[in-house]
């Protein structure tokens, strides 16, 4: 299976007041082609930086890339001069935010907004060849009576309608790759589900790849092939998706597993739970950054020390601490 | 026995406008709603953004001023309680609100912020109020030395710990749990869950539980009650509710959602259209309009009301969607 991102070793700092925080610390992974690769984990663990740095959308001046590759094809993302990097997304790469509010300009029409991603990219595209392929995208994304909605302003649709406009402004140039940070979190079950379909339906007929941020493994279940699970700032374990829920490995991945209440449990009976917080970015460690919350020992040295992170079987990845991993 | 009794409970906001600020048309929040809970019960309420969930919880704890329809509790009619006589009964209803943030005086120290019920009530005096705070701590699983802090020191579920805390201060007989976990990291969430649900062992609590994810919901619940723009289209016991839905937006609802089972994927029957108004709601029932069902004319001027089908299993009797 070739891999249409390569992501190797990449770290990423902001510089704040209080000195340098390392918010994504040596992650390695492989986007599929044609796949959804998911990224689950919790708030704060690094997920949103790593998408800006692959889209190179860190806020400056603080967000660096410090150190790593991003491997496009031939091209490393990370060395690309931004006015090529600028040309690259919304053609190759696209990306839609969580909050599709704060996304959309609010005084301006749905049409104008369109037109003008449109124009963004292809300057010489005539008016009504303007008009008729935003009608389109309208409705590639299944927004009924596209025409009228093209008129109205973003605060008159529905979060389900804003966020089909921010795909169908990804979707323009027919991206190779889509980045979807949380693309469904704002909005209701009901909603999420036509949302989380219609990406299936488009990658399907447009065959691209997509990185799909969650926090939520039901979605990741039911949409990734493969997975990658982050836990401060770090990736402890990578497989491909049947294989992640039925055999995790890391203490972490289990824990969480565990910890969610569904369906078919019986009411009404304790869960199994995580103890402790989930760690910030001030209180990382060197080593094993779940210890504490793991409920098993650790030696000073799997403490102090990161232990590597190895191919346990073909595709399955694990941040090998040796309490953590058994 | 029937700790709260909920009858055609209706909660209406008025919409204004024009240049005379009058009410020109109104929010159909809470639109005819009955049920009741029992002591040590949990009732789970689901439903999509804007159904009426938090404006059904809010009026049951009197938060609000019902528009029409009688509330119940322990014996009494309270549906029109006023503000002196609510005074006593807030002792026994207390309400758990989604954002732990938001609903604690960022201000106050977390002593400060446990005492208040007590002060409020007029009951014990300083001494006693340290120990009590003491104990409320110890039972939610937070150190002693938390009192000393305020509540942006802690993290996001620690804050609902101590806003629970407070919910459980008085010893209430009823809280209204509205998304307490929804605002919480995953692996916290059950943490929170474990405590509400030890409490309610400990204490006796009833509990009306609201969520928008219905396998937290079921997981929480004795009995579901499903709620469709402000009205409540199915009621059953967990369980039943799960394994046997009968009302088609029941039976949509538990299609989307996502099972953390990769084995187990679906093509599931996705609902059409978005959550509707409650401004103006369409006559007969709501859900087989949305669904544009050829039967759902014959829902309207029909009566609605809740039927048995099977013990405990409560349905909207439409002809359209059941
Ligand atoms: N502009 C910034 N300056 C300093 N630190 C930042 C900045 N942006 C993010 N961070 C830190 O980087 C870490 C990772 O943040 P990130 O936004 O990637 O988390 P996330 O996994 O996307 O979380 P969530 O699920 O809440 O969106 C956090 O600890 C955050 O505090
Ligand atoms: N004070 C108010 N004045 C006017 N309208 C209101 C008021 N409070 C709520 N509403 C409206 O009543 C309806 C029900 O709102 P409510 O907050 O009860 O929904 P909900 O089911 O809790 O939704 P969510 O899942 O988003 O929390 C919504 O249309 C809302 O806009
Ligand atoms: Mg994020
Ligand atoms: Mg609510």
């Amino acid at each position: 299976m070739s891999a249409i991102l390569s992501v190797r070793d990449l770290v990423t700092g902001f510089d704040t007041d209080a000195g340098r925080v390392i918010a994504v610390d040596r992650v390695s992974f492989d986007v599929p082609e044609g796949k959804t690769l998911g990224i689950v984990g919790e708030s704060g663990c690094g997920k949103s930086v790593t998408a800006f740095s692959i889209t190179r959308l860190l806020p400056q001046p603080h967000g660096k890339i410090l150190g790593g590759s991003i491997m496009f094809g031939d091209r490393d993302l990370t060395k690309l001069p931004h006015e090529e990097m600028r040309k690259l997304r919304g053609n190759e790469i696209s990306m839609i935010f969580q909050e599709p509010m704060t996304a959309l300009n609010p005084v301006q029409t749905v049409g104008k907004q369109l037109a003008e991603a449109i124009l963004l990219h292809n300057e010489k595209c005539r008016k009504a060849e303007v008009l008729s392929r935003s009608i389109e995208l309208m409705k590639k994304v299944r927004i009924p009576a596209p025409e009228q909605r093209l008129n109205e302003y973003p605060h008159q649709l529905s979060g389900g309608m804003r966020q089909r406009v921010m795909i169908a402004m990804a979707l323009i140039n027919t991206p190779k790759l889509l980045i979807a940070d949380e693309p469904t979190t704002a909005l209701d079950v009901t909603v999420q589900a036509q949302i989380l379909d219609l990406m299936k339906d488009l990658q399907r007929e447009m065959g691209m790849s997509i990185v799909l941020i969650t926090h939520d493994l039901g979605v990741i279940a039911e949409t990734c092939d493969e997975v990658v699970v982050m836990y401060g700032g770090r990736i402890v374990e990578r497989a491909e998706v049947k294989q992640l829920f039925a055999q995790p490995r890391h203490a972490y991945t289990q824990g969480l597993l565990s910890s969610i209440p569904r369906l078919d449990s019986t009411p009404k009976t304790r869960l199994k739970a995580i103890p402790g917080n989930v760690p910030s970015i001030t209180e990382f460690r060197t080593g094993c950054r779940f210890a504490d919350r793991s409920g098993r020992e650790h030696t000073s040295e799997q403490l102090n020390n990161r232990s590597p992170f190895i191919e346990v079987t073909p595709g399955h990845w694990v941040e090998n601490c040796g309490a953590c991993v058994s | 026995m029937s700790l709260l009794t909920v009858q055609n409970l209706r909660q209406h906001f008025p919409v204004r406008g024009g240049v005379f600020h009058r009410a020109v048309a109104s929010v159909k929040a809470v639109d005819g709603v009955s049920f009741s809970l029992n002591e040590g019960e949990t009732l789970g309420l689901v439903g999509e953004s804007g159904c009426g969930k938090t404006t059904l919880g809010k009026a049951v704890v009197r938060l609000l001023n019902p528009s029409a329809g009688s509330i119940n509790f322990q014996g009494n009619d309270i549906t029109h309680a006023s503000m002196s006589s609510l005074r006593p009964l807030r002792r026994d209803m207390q309400m758990i609100f989604q954002d732990p943030a938001e609903s604690l005086n960022p201000r106050h120290t977390v002593r400060d912020i446990l005492a208040e019920p007590f002060i409020v009530q007029k009951l014990g005096t300083r001494v006693e109020h340290t120990r009590w705070v003491a104990e409320l701590l110890e039972k939610v699983g937070l150190p002693s030395s938390a009192g000393d802090k305020f509540p942006f020191e802690f993290s996001g579920g620690q804050r609902q710990r101590i806003g629970i805390a407070r919910a459980i201060a008085l010893k209430p007989k009823l809280i209204v749990c509205d998304e307490p976990v929804s605002a919480l990291d995953v692996s916290v969430q059950s943490q929170v869950l474990n405590l509400l649900l030890d409490l309610q062992r400990e204490m006796g609590l009833s509990y009306l539980f609201i969520a928008h994810g219905l396998s937290v919901v079921k997981h929480m619940s004795d009995r579901v009650a499903v709620m469709y723009l402000g009205k409540i289209v199915e009621l059953a016991p967990s369980e039943e509710l799960y394994h046997n839905p009968k009302h088609a937006y029941t039976k949509a609802l538990l299609d989307t959602i996502p099972i953390p089972n990769p084995s187990k994927r679906r093509g599931r029957q996705l609902l059409q259209g978005d959550v509707p108004s409650p401004i103006n709601p369409p006559p007969g029932c709501a859900f087989g309009h949305r669904m544009k069902h050829p039967a759902w004319e014959k829902s309207v001027g029909m009566d609605l009301s809740l039927t048995e089908v099977a013990p405990g299993h409560w349905v909207q009797p439409c002809p359209c969607c059941t």
